[in-house]
């Protein structure tokens, strides 16, 4: 029974994440508001300070070359939770300085 | 016969593709070779303009003194004209030539990207050395040279789909024999802009510590810290099963979320008979490195991040599952982590300030162990640490210097086999060469309770990341 019960708050945790998951995605097409605006003002010199000193000394963007970068971003996109946005400029400031 | 024909005939459709990619390849190189753009200048012409205002110079200089105000002006507006014209061609060849370099580096980026064979691979990792002096309350002292490399595999496939594979080699004080882990195996999928995929083997995304400030050339100490890092951790290192995570944008900030499915830990009922094994003497202990999934149970669990200002990122994770064996059934395992980090480049104080802190707590439901104990089997422990790097300064040396310390805990139920409880204040210096190679030194003073004897230690690392 105990068991059954904790199956059952397992797949509604994760359904309910899912359901999350989708709904954030299903925004991404709506228009966003003000608030969200600023969030997608930050360049990406900024958010690569900002996101990879949470961790780590920051490397120097010529410590690899734009295929590297890509590889590497592709990696801290997942392990640093970052969103597509954040990624997308974070990579293009990297290439660019590279 | 028959063979010989049949080879002609391979060495034909080899001959033959052989001739087709080349042909292709010339075409395909010959289709990105840009024609140089209209203004451009060669150096002969170049040489040319500068000879001749040498020339005019040297006229000018060596021009009669009785020449009329009217011929000295004609010669300077000349002069003057023909300056005007290099500044002009110098600055177009300087156009020229950038553009000339941005032609190059698209032709060699679609190169790579059609050469066979060429993938998005990148090899990495980490590698260290480590001396370790204890000296124990009777005076004695033990020390103890190890190392270890971890080797990081990462594969791009394409845009959504990636893999991350991770080993590592040790030779430390646990065995006398090179230890070989597979710390991580996990594959990913971009599901959408806020969502990623992920399964296999992973770092434990309910400990901040274990997930990303573990690494040697990351972690500011050189050993980690109680109850969230290893040895005694009470919160597992890695997770083998499925999870779903990502980022999701709120205002001028954003949070974190990860949430997993995995194997269940196993919960230790017995002592061993040989007490040199690490399990001895660790009855209620959880033991993490279930990967046969003993007592076949599922673990779930997560981890939400939250940032109310950009350099600081607060977070709470948990794990819930049923563990144990069949001498135990129904037992439960609750492990609860909060954690907070902050990391601001302050110009007032010329540096770098970072702190962390991370707490767990963990509670086994009641069980019965071996020998007929019982015990609340209730633990909890954490660190808080803080580090200060003068980058701003000067002088050279000193902004390489990072001063550390650290306090970190860990409380066990005093009535169980093995159960005291220990603390730690470690002082540290580190010197970063670069910013992924860092000499470490540290000292610990640590106490135990319960009569156990606490082993203050030195500790000197030199890690690196590559």
């Amino acid at each position: 029974m105990k068991k059954i019960k904790v199956y059952t708050i397992t797949t509604l945790g994760f359904a309910a994440a899912l359901a999350m998951g989708l709904w954030v995605s299903g925004c991404q097409t709506a228009p966003r508001g003000s608030a969200a605006v600023a969030a997608t003002e930050k360049g990406g010199a900024q958010l690569w300070a900002q996101n990879c000193a949470r961790c780590h000394h920051s490397p120097s963007p010529t410590s690899y070359g734009d295929a590297e970068w890509q590889v590497v971003m592709h990696h801290m996109r997942i392990i640093g939770n970052l969103t597509a946005e954040e990624h997308r400029k974070i990579l293009a400031f990297l290439k660019s300085a590279d | 016969m028959e063979t010989e024909k049949t080879m002609r005939t391979k060495t034909r459709y080899v001959a033959g593709t052989l001739l087709l990619l080349l042909v292709a390849g010339a075409n395909g190189l010959s289709q990105q070779t840009t024609p140089p753009p209209d203004n451009f200048v060669t150096r002969e012409e170049y040489n040319k303009l500068l000879k001749e205002l040498n020339d005019i110079k040297a006229q000018l200089q060596h021009a009669p003194t009785n020449a009329s105000p009217a011929e000295v002006e004609a010669l300077r507006t000349k002069v003057q004209a023909l300056e005007k014209k290099q500044e002009s061609t110098r600055a177009e060849t300087d156009q020229s030539l950038e553009e000339m370099d941005k032609s190059m580096k698209s032709v060699k980026d679609r190169l790579k990207g059609v050469l066979p064979g060429s993938t998005h691979m990148l090899l990495t990792g980490d590698a260290a050395a480590q001396l370790n002096v204890l000296e124990h309350t009777g005076g004695t002292k033990n020390s103890l040279f190890s190392a270890a490399f971890g080797p990081v595999f990462l594969w791009e496939l394409n845009d959504q789909l990636f893999f991350h594979g991770e080993t590592v080699f040790k030779l430390n004080n646990q065995s006398s024999e090179l230890q070989i882990e597979l710390e991580q195996a996990r594959l990913s999928y971009l599901l959408n802009d806020y969502m990623t995929l992920e399964g296999g083997e992973f770092l434990n995304p309910a400990d901040i510590f274990f997930e990303r400030l573990h690494k040697r050339w990351i972690d500011k100490f050189p050993d980690q810290a109680l109850a969230v890092g290893e040895p005694k951790n009470i919160m597992p290192p890695f997770q083998m099963g499925g999870a779903i995570r990502g980022g999701v944008p709120i205002g001028s900030t954003k949070f974190e979320y990860v949430a997993f499915v995995a194997n269940a830990p196993e919960l230790i009922t017995a002592d061993t008979n040989d007490p040199f094994d690490p399990l001895h003497s660790k009855r209620g202990q959880l033991s993490f490195d279930n990967t046969l999934n003993i007592g076949n149970h599922v673990a779930f669990g997560g981890h939400l991040g939250f940032f109310p200002i950009p350099e600081l990122e607060i977070g709470y994770g948990i794990q819930y599952s049923e563990v144990g064996n069949s001498d135990v059934p129904g037992v439960t395992a609750t492990i609860h982590e909060v954690d907070a980090h902050y990391v601001q480049d302050i110009p007032a104080l010329k540096g770098l300030v970072e702190a962390h802190g991370a707490w767990a707590f963990s509670h086994v439901s009641d069980a019965t162990y071996s020998g007929g104990v019982t015990f609340r089997n209730d633990r909890n422990g954490g660190y808080v640490d803080l580090g200060y790097q003068p980058t701003r300064l000067e002088n050279a040396f000193l902004q390489k210097l990072e001063p550390v310390v650290r306090f970190d805990m860990l409380n066990q139920p005093k009535d169980a086999p093995g159960g005291f409880d220990e603390h730690r204040w470690t002082v540290g210096l580190d010197y970063w060469i670069t910013p992924r190679a860092v000499v470490k030194t540290a000292y610990e003073f640590d106490h135990q309770d319960n009569g156990h004897v606490g082993n203050n230690a030195f500790l000197l690392q030199f890690a690196m990341g590559f």
